[in-house]
């Protein structure tokens, strides 16, 4: 066991690797003493990763995504404007530039400086307030399309994702191949981001805001860290300052400063931020989760009633809306949009569904069809999509073809084309039939909701009916009780010529008459003798003579 | 000599007139009418399925609907789907229905508010593939339309029925089929005017009703296949 003698630069002492050019081989080398650092909260410090330690936990590799222009995007606009723009945000009472954009960049306008200067600088400067909310959504927003990358996405205020990426090397075949989907990912929804891979996900987070680069294994850190400025650590201004004061402008001076000195006079939190990114100490992130409900808005830029580009906005919130179900395995029920005016209260519109579903592309032909129906107030804004409560999405299972004849129809179809219908030509008008057990014939029938009801309530008595007449019919008589297809629905009265009614022409009574005596529990008292006639010009109707008053022949049904 | 017409008849470059949309023995092309009367009328014998058929009448309730009913009957035996009914004159009677052995469950009622939409309704049913039959009341129907809701049914194996007015004789169509209902002598006849694959036909009262009898009252396929309904013993 060898002890060095002097103090170890930390460089050095990390893992028990052959130093080639150094005559002496290491079996294991303790790394540098470590002092007990006074700690202002008194936590206890972590403990010292020995070699053997740090062999045991499992390697961790963290991608970093830092999207510099967040604040641009997260308003709608793309950086590349005609004119000098800058976003400016309130710090301690003043408005100060955040972000500008490169034309103003260009002019000299840099983050951090006052209105009057950016100003005097470029004259024809625009400026946006910027919108941290809406950082905070647009970055959870893709911290959930994140998810299909890895099971751990962190999200790092404002404008980073860490995504631990060791488990998903083997499924997307390597961490190139890796790094360019999340790219092109991130290009395609229209964000500029920079990629960055280190063992820690602090490092990772110090290299993206600095000068870049992919760092796999644990020994090559230090050679990629120590250049970098201070700058990317986000510490205080006044840490910085105080740093620059002593000559340590780079991560690497400032790791070779004694450990106690500098935690008595910088914070021990600085030091332990340098122990997290080199891997001394371990870095916990929290997992994004994400809400369990979705709702996303999307801004049209300007006040518009252009059915394409409405039909292009809410395109891209059914896109976010999938990858959200798909990462939540949920299924949406009852999808709300909004769409909002300049002034006045927002237009809704709400597509319901008969079962959950995922299946944005049928949603899509629905929404095309009733936004051709919408009608808008005033010019629209932006739209937003809600979804109502999600539920669990149930696995699809397929049959085997090994039935003869023809495959069987996916029963899915038959609730889509109600859907479909209902879509273009309101809830009302599409309805099925349902009949009851009645012997009155208006009450015998019912107009119900498709989906639910339908078909036979109870047993009817038109069972037994027919069991009877079909038995009347062996014996050779048979029993007058045809039914006609069609059936009026307020029965219609008939003009009495003599003693027959007519109905354009004498009517010949050809069958009857079938009295009907009923319902006298409901108020819906019916007494009446039905007969089947027989128009001049061949039709055929069922009508009836009502025994109470006020008597007289009605129109019941048609025969088809 | 036999081979010679085989080969000949085999050949491409000869063209049957019997040919048509619909072949015989195919099953689930044909749907057998339920009358024998008009079996023996049509090719195959029974209703083109898969295509338009137009079916014309001055009033309503001579037997339009009547004509349909066995073969709509047993298409709701044999497969899934529904029967839909756009803009219906009045109410379909359940009982009724049930009569005749239709799934009262399976029935589709559409009430659009313009023609243009009980057309658009039609073509989406038909094209759904979900659908056993469609059944629709249009007052006006153009040669192109008529034409694209052909091309639907053929696309969706689904049966459309259009039930139109008698002055649309005079009008060109590309349905499949299309027939005159009228009242005649001794029933309701049936003036097959345009059919594809056959040639034209009057049948005159169709179900055998000699004389008014009212029709018996269960009616399965295989009695309805036999030529000629058997009137009622007694009279009312």
């Amino acid at each position: 066991m060898v002890l060095p003698s002097r103090p170890v630069p930390p460089s050095e002492g990390q893992s028990p690797v052959l130093r080639p050019g150094r005559g002496r081989v290491a079996a294991i080398r303790r790394p540098a003493r470590q002092q007990p650092l006074p700690l202002a909260g008194g936590e206890p410090p972590a403990e010292d990763p020995s070699p053997a330690h740090a062999r045991q936990r499992r390697s961790q590799l963290w991608l970093c995504v830092r999207l510099p222009r967040i604040a641009f995007e997260a308003l709608g606009e793309t950086p590349v404007s005609a004119g000098p723009l800058a976003i400016m945000a309130e710090e301690g009472g003043q408005t100060l530039v955040h972000l500008p954009n490169r034309p103003a960049a260009t002019a000299g306008v840099r983050p951090g400086q006052r209105l009057s200067a950016a100003l005097a600088l470029a004259p024809e400067l625009a400026t946006l307030s910027r919108r941290p909310r809406r950082e905070r959504i647009l970055l959870e927003s893709l911290a959930d399309w994140a998810g299909r990358f890895s099971p751990l996405v962190s999200p790092e205020a404002p404008d980073a994702l860490l995504l631990e990426v060791q488990g998903s090397l083997r499924l997307f075949r390597g961490l190139d191949r890796l790094c360019r989907l999340v790219s092109e990912g991130l290009r395609q929804r229209g964000h500029r981001a920079q990629v960055c891979v280190a063992p820690t996900p602090l490092a990772a987070l110090w290299l993206a805001r600095g000068a870049g680069g992919r760092v796999e294994a644990m020994p090559e850190l230090p050679r990629h860290l120590n250049p970098l400025d201070l700058g990317v650590t986000g510490w205080p201004a006044a840490v910085l300052k105080g740093l620059a004061g002593i000559g340590v402008t780079t991560v690497g001076e400032c790791r070779r400063l004694p450990r106690e000195g500098f935690a008595r006079r910088f914070g021990a939190a600085r030091l332990q931020a340098l122990d997290r990114a080199f891997g001394r100490l371990p870095d916990p992130r929290p997992r994004h989760t994400g809400p369990p409900r979705f709702r996303e808005q999307v801004d049209l830029g300007e006040e518009t009633r252009d059915e394409a580009l409405l039909a292009a906005g809410c395109s891209r919130l059914l896109a976010s809306l999938e990858d959200f179900l798909l990462r939540h395995q949920r299924a949406a029920r009852r999808l709300r949009f909004r769409f909002f005016h300049l002034r006045g209260e927002a237009t809704p519109l709400t597509l319901g569904f008969s079962d959950a579903g995922c299946d944005v592309e049928h949603w899509r032909g629905l929404l095309g069809i009733r936004l051709e129906r919408l009608s808008l107030p005033a010019p629209v804004i932006a739209v937003e999509l809600a979804t109502g409560r999600l539920e669990r999405r149930e696995g699809e299972t397929t049959a085997l073809p090994l039935a003869a004849g023809r495959a069987a129809r996916p029963d899915g179809g038959l609730p889509r084309l109600v859907e479909s219908l209902r879509a273009r030509l309101g809830e009302h008008a599409v309805r099925g039939l349902r009949s009851l057990a009645e012997h009155r014939p208006q009450q015998v029938w019912d107009e119900v909701d498709p989906l639910e009801g339908g078909g036979c309530a109870g047993l009817s008595p038109w069972n037994r009916v027919q069991e009877v007449a079909a038995a009347g019919e062996e014996q050779g008589g048979s029993l007058l009780l045809e039914r006609p297809l069609w059936i009026l629905v307020r029965p219609q009265r008939l003009a009495v010529h003599g003693e027959a009614p007519c109905h354009d022409g004498p009517l010949q009574l050809v069958d009857g008459p079938e009295r009907i005596e009923s319902g006298w529990w409901d108020g819906a008292d019916t007494a009446r003798d039905y007969y089947v006639a027989e128009t001049g010009a061949g039709a055929r109707l069922w009508i009836y003579r009502d025994r109470r008053a006020p008597a007289g022949w009605y129109l019941q049904g048609i025969f088809g | 000599m036999d081979e010679a017409l085989e080969q000949l008849l085999g050949s491409y470059r000869l063209w049957r007139g019997s040919e048509g949309a619909v072949r015989e023995g195919e099953a689930g092309r044909v749907a057998a009418t339920g009358y024998g009367k008009l079996d023996a009328c049509l090719p195959g014998g029974g209703w083109p399925l898969a295509s338009l058929t137009e079916a014309l009448s001055a009033t309503c309730g001579i037997g339009e609907l009547r004509l349909f009913m066995p073969a709509l009957s047993a298409l709701c035996r044999q497969r899934e789907g529904w029967v839909v009914w756009i803009a219906p004159p009045h109410v379909p009677y359940a009982p009724a229905l049930m009569q005749w052995g239709l799934e009262v469950s399976r029935i589709l009622l559409i009430h659009p508010a313009r023609d243009q939409e009980a057309l658009w309704a039609m073509e989406q049913a038909l094209s759904s593939a979900t659908c056993v039959a469609v059944l629709a009341w249009i007052n006006r129907m153009d040669e192109r339309t008529s034409r694209r809701l052909q091309l639907a049914a053929g696309r969706g194996e689904s049966w459309a029925i259009a039930f139109r007015p008698a002055a649309a004789r005079r009008e060109a169509s590309a349905a499949a089929l299309r027939l005159m209902l009228r009242p005649g002598s001794n029933g309701t006849d049936v003036d097959l005017f345009k059919v594809r694959g056959a040639r034209p036909a009057l049948v005159s009262d169709y179900d055998d009703r000699d004389g008014g009898s009212p029709l018996p009252l269960v009616r399965s396929p295989e009695e309805s296949r036999a030529p000629g309904i058997g009137g009622r013993a007694g009279s009312g």
